[in-house]
């Protein structure tokens, strides 16, 4: 990962289009019965400028790293800026506090979205005991497919996208840059 | 019967030309044709003397015209080696083509004979020597077109340069995918530069394949340079072990991989891998 140039522009054919990683942390790619590819795969042809100013890759190996090593973890999963994180990995797997702190390192704008697909009798308990990762500002609970899909969607085609405000995506970048020099 | 179809479905000049221009292929040709019959029309009489009796006269020729036969093969398969197609790194193409030279050069020099020698044997079955005399001028024209093609390439296109890109190519996936992220410098520059320049080569060929293949590395090419070194390094094989790996990885990897072997294929000439394969490896 580079730091961009302040003034840099993500248009073809100069430059390359700003890589947005999603990084899913669960046993499985499934997302409320669907693939998150195929999620993804509706969503993206919608998206301003794909693929000129903007691409999005999902990373499907956050939840071994983190099981691996929580720390080394945080310098491959930094330089996704959309985390999806299944309850249960949170939950079962004793993970909250690496969690938390990795949540507590992201820069401002890094958008983290819980994903809760447990009954709806279940989710009041299961948002009480999540509330310790929840607090942060840039944590969302998603509790269904269709706001799984807008949260995508808009992240992508508003926050992420360097064709609707590009210093927001260079800041973003280069603090991500900055952390992961920090680290090294 | 397969082989005989496929040569049948395919225009002989094809197996002649090896993708460079009709016009240029069909000068040399003419030119070689010209040479030979103005070397014959100027030679008093139009044969030649032989010192040794026939059975010697057939042994020589025989000897000589199967180290032509097999320096033509050799020469192809160099030429086929210049070419940006899989096919012509094949040893059973780079023999059809042989066979389509011999049979090319058999049927000049045999019209030679009708003309030359023909008007005095009054036999338009040339006898046992002739037909060895016949063997040795037919591989030797053979060989002196493929020779004038190679040379002419060798001097002026720039298919020297496929197999350092291949190598540059493959060595920079190979780094990219071994490495750890912080010890990768230049790697993902070097494999973009080899791509383009090897992408550059398929797209400037017309033989057969060539364009599928440019077309599957552009595209390949095209989502490598857009991505950031993890999913770059994802792109040539590293693939973390996770049940959550997305399939979008391994179809770009797979994707790497058929241009992988088909590049390794065209990084060997056709003599080489004969020898390989001599060689039981």
């Amino acid at each position: 990962m580079e730091k961009y140039a302040e003034n840099r522009e993500f248009e073809p054919p100069d430059k390359k289009p700003h890589n947005e990683g999603i990084c899913l942390f669960s046993d499985s790619k499934n997302c409320y019965g669907d693939d998150l590819e195929s999620i993804l795969n509706e969503i993206t042809p919608k998206i301003s400028g794909y693929e000129e100013t903007i691409v999005a890759d999902p990373h499907g190996e956050g939840l071994d790293l983190m099981r691996d090593d929580p720390v080394e973890a945080e310098t491959t999963i930094l330089k996704s800026s959309l985390w999806l994180i299944h309850y249960e990995c949170i939950k079962e797997d004793g993970l909250k506090d690496d969690f938390r702190s990795a949540i507590n390192s992201t820069p401002p704008r890094t958008h983290v979205c819980i994903l809760i697909d447990a009954p709806k009798s279940e989710h009041e308990e299961i948002e009480e005991d999540l509330e310790e990762v929840t607090d942060s500002q840039n944590v969302f609970t998603v509790k269904s497919k269709p706001v799984l899909r807008n949260s995508i969607r808009q992240y992508l085609d508003m926050s992420a996208n360097p064709k609707r405000g590009k210093e927001e995506v260079i800041e973003w970048n280069n603090n991500v840059c900055d952390l992961i020099d920090a680290r090294s | 019967m397969g082989t005989l179809s496929s040569i049948r479905s395919t225009p002989f000049s094809e197996f002649l030309i090896f993708g460079r221009s009709q016009t240029k292929i069909f000068a040399i040709v003419a030119g070689e044709t010209v040479f030979l019959g103005a070397t014959f029309f100027v030679a008093k009489p139009p044969f030649l003397p032989i010192p040794f009796s026939d059975s010697v006269a057939l042994l020589i020729t025989g000897l000589l015209a199967a180290a032509f036969a097999a320096t033509l093969y050799v020469l192809l398969s160099g030429l086929g080696y210049q070419t940006y197609s899989v096919k012509f790194h094949s040893p059973v193409h780079i023999l059809k083509c042989w066979a389509a030279y011999l049979a090319l050069s058999t049927v000049v020099i045999y019209l030679g004979y009708l003309l030359l020698v023909y008007p005095y044997t009054r036999s338009v079955v040339p006898q046992p020597v002739d037909i060895g005399i016949g063997a040795v001028f037919s591989t030797g024209y053979a060989i002196s077109i493929a020779g004038i093609i190679y040379g002419e390439s060798y001097f002026t296109d720039n298919t020297n340069s496929k197999s350092v890109d291949i190598d540059q190519f493959l060595t920079a996936a190979k780094d990219l995918q071994g490495k750890p992220e912080p010890e990768i410098a230049d790697e993902p520059d070097q494999l973009i530069q080899a791509g383009d320049s090897l992408l550059t080569g398929l797209q400037a060929s017309d033989l057969e394949r060539t364009e599928d293949l440019a077309s599957d590395m552009q595209d390949w090419l095209e989502t490598f340079k857009q991505r950031e070194l993890q999913g770059q390094k994802k792109m040539v094989g590293n693939l973390p072990n996770s049940n959550a790996q997305f399939s979008v990885w391994e179809e770009r990897y797979s994707a790497y991989q058929n241009l992988q072997k088909e590049l390794e294929q065209m990084d060997r000439p056709a003599t080489r891998r004969v020898l390989l394969s001599i060689r039981g490896k």
